[in-house]
């Protein structure tokens, strides 16, 4: 058995019977990353001597009669931003990987570890996560377990490719953006980013505080609905996803979330919204504004967060971030103002469209996953440049903090993601109607063949 | 114009811009300032309020 392509709940099992050892399954990880990971580059760090720790703990006490947790023996990972104790908490950045290393691991990762999981390491990202492709100038690119010569997206770019090529069965990454739905959408995985707020936030380096949100990835709905209901203790979703969906609660986002698509993304949507029985198509009022309110307010957050390094030693951010902090930095505050007024107006025509329907469904990204090192794609017959209109149809929905599904539809070539958009609290919403499909086999995230 | 504000601006508000990252810096000032006047040419309602979250 290769355990690697077992999901996070049936390495669980194995171990809780004692059928493999966390060890054993810990050890076949590891071998997977020191063979294919000298290409993809999803980590950064690597914790093994923990990990190996971690699953020896875990097998002493199955030895003794305990129940080590229902991630037991499960191997994780985390984005570089998350705090790893003994580590520095690097963030994508040069700057930071000099900083004074963690003295305890992030509060929701340490959630997942007490569940038994054994952490393998920190993975790559976006330098201070503000990018949709992973091609970190300090790091390298990440690549997409589905074709090495293309992006796996970003920021948690990382993130999503160890989950597509097996490396991990569950991790955790930020959406700012779009930075968990866009590259688990291009890397054909499950990608959760729950309602704003929803989860803590303590031990993560920061980005941009009016949108950041954390989030799993994982493999199947399953994984995904059990590493939510840890990293969080309120909204207890895992089996409890069998409601049946209501077709005529479900709408496809037409206007801004189809314009420039291509033919194949909004096929990907079709197919998601025929296997829910939907037929209803309605608009979000101006998302075009809510794409520039958030582009704006995340330039500006994000430039103030970084002034003191922008201004004393420049040359060592990521030539791609440095400009956009800089320029965000200096921003009249009239524009600040006006988008956080917009981003009130913009939610409150959300919750209209929500008296009428639970769920809406859009492209995650425009496009599958470019080209590494590509600059410009064309949209809508328009050639623009990648790496800011990846996340067109992110934008929107995390701006006003909505829980989000990803979801990989069953594809011929390349991956294609669905977001799968439910009200603010709803998360359970979502992951009902991946359950569906993933049972239907509309939906599907095996590991990728490399 | 946006050449000039961003050089006030960045006098102002002390975050030098060096002479090679000035061209990088215009470029995305220029797309910030594209995306901007879609925010605020847009005429909300007087009693919409900034969405802040403090809470005391």
């Amino acid at each position: 058995m290769s355990f690697w392509d077992q999901s996070a709940i049936a390495i669980a099992a194995l171990v809780r019977s004692k059928q493999a050892s966390a060890s054993k399954i810990l050890e076949a990880h590891i071998a997977r990353i020191e063979t294919l990971d000298p290409t993809l580059n999803c980590f950064t760090d690597r914790t093994f001597p923990r990990a190996r720790a971690e699953a020896a703990s875990v097998d002493a006490r199955i030895a003794a009669g305990e129940d080590p947790g229902p991630l037991a023996g499960v191997p994780i990972a985390v984005k570089n931003l998350f705090d790893i104790a003994g580590l520095p908490t690097r963030a994508g950045s040069k700057i930071r990987r000099t900083a004074r290393p963690a003295t305890s691991d992030a509060p929701i990762l340490a959630r997942l570890i007490r569940a038994g999981a054994v952490l393998l390491g920190a993975l790559n990202m976006d330098e201070y996560a503000y990018g949709f492709v992973t091609e970190n100038a300090h790091d390298g690119p990440t690549r997409n377990p589905h074709d090495t010569t293309r992006i796996a997206g970003g920021s948690s770019g990382g993130s999503s490719a160890a989950v597509a090529a097996g490396l991990a069965a569950i991790t955790l990454g930020s959406d700012t953006n779009g930075s968990i739905r866009l590259p688990a959408g291009l890397c054909g995985i499950f990608g959760l980013k729950p309602t704003y707020g929803r989860i803590d936030r303590t031990g993560i380096f920061p980005f941009v505080d009016s949108f950041d949100h954390l989030g799993p990835f994982a493999r199947t709905t399953a994984d995904l609905a059990l590493a939510y209901d840890l990293l969080q203790g309120t909204d207890k979703v895992f089996g409890k996803l069998d409601r049946p969906v209501d077709p005529s609660r479900v709408a496809i986002l037409g206007d801004w979330f189809e314009q420039g698509a291509a033919e194949d993304m909004l096929d990907a949507v079709a197919a998601v919204a025929k296997g829910l029985g939907a037929t209803a198509k309605t608009t979000l009022p101006e998302a075009a504004r809510a794409r520039a309110a958030a582009f704006c307010i995340t330039a500006f957050e994000g430039g103030q967060l970084h002034k003191q390094d922008l201004r004393d030693r420049p040359q060592d951010f990521d030539p791609a971030t440095r400009p956009r902090l800089i320029a965000g930095a200096l921003q009249p505050a009239e524009t600040i103002y006006q988008a956080q007024r917009f981003r009130a107006w913009f939610h409150n025509e959300a919750m209209k469209l929500f008296e009428k329907f639970d769920i809406l469904l859009a492209p995650a990204t425009p496009c599958t996953a470019p080209l590494i090192g590509q600059k410009t794609m064309v949209i809508g017959g328009e050639e623009v440049a990648v790496r800011p209109n990846l996340g067109l149809y992110t934008q929107p929905i995390s701006f006003i903090g909505l829980p989000v599904v990803c979801v990989p539809v069953v594809s011929p070539g390349m991956p294609r993601g669905v977001q799968i958009i439910a009200p603010p609290g709803r998360e359970a919403l979502t992951l009902a109607a991946a359950v569906q499909l993933e049972r239907d086999g509309v939906i599907a995230a095996p590991v990728a063949k490399l | 114009m946006d050449d000039a504000y961003l050089k006030t601006a960045s006098a102002l508000l002390d975050l030098p811009i060096r002479p090679e990252h000035l061209d990088e810096v215009m470029a995305a000032f220029a797309v910030i300032t594209s995306q901007a006047r879609l925010i605020t040419e847009f005429p909300l309602p007087e009693t919409t309020e900034a969405a802040q979250r403090f809470i005391p």
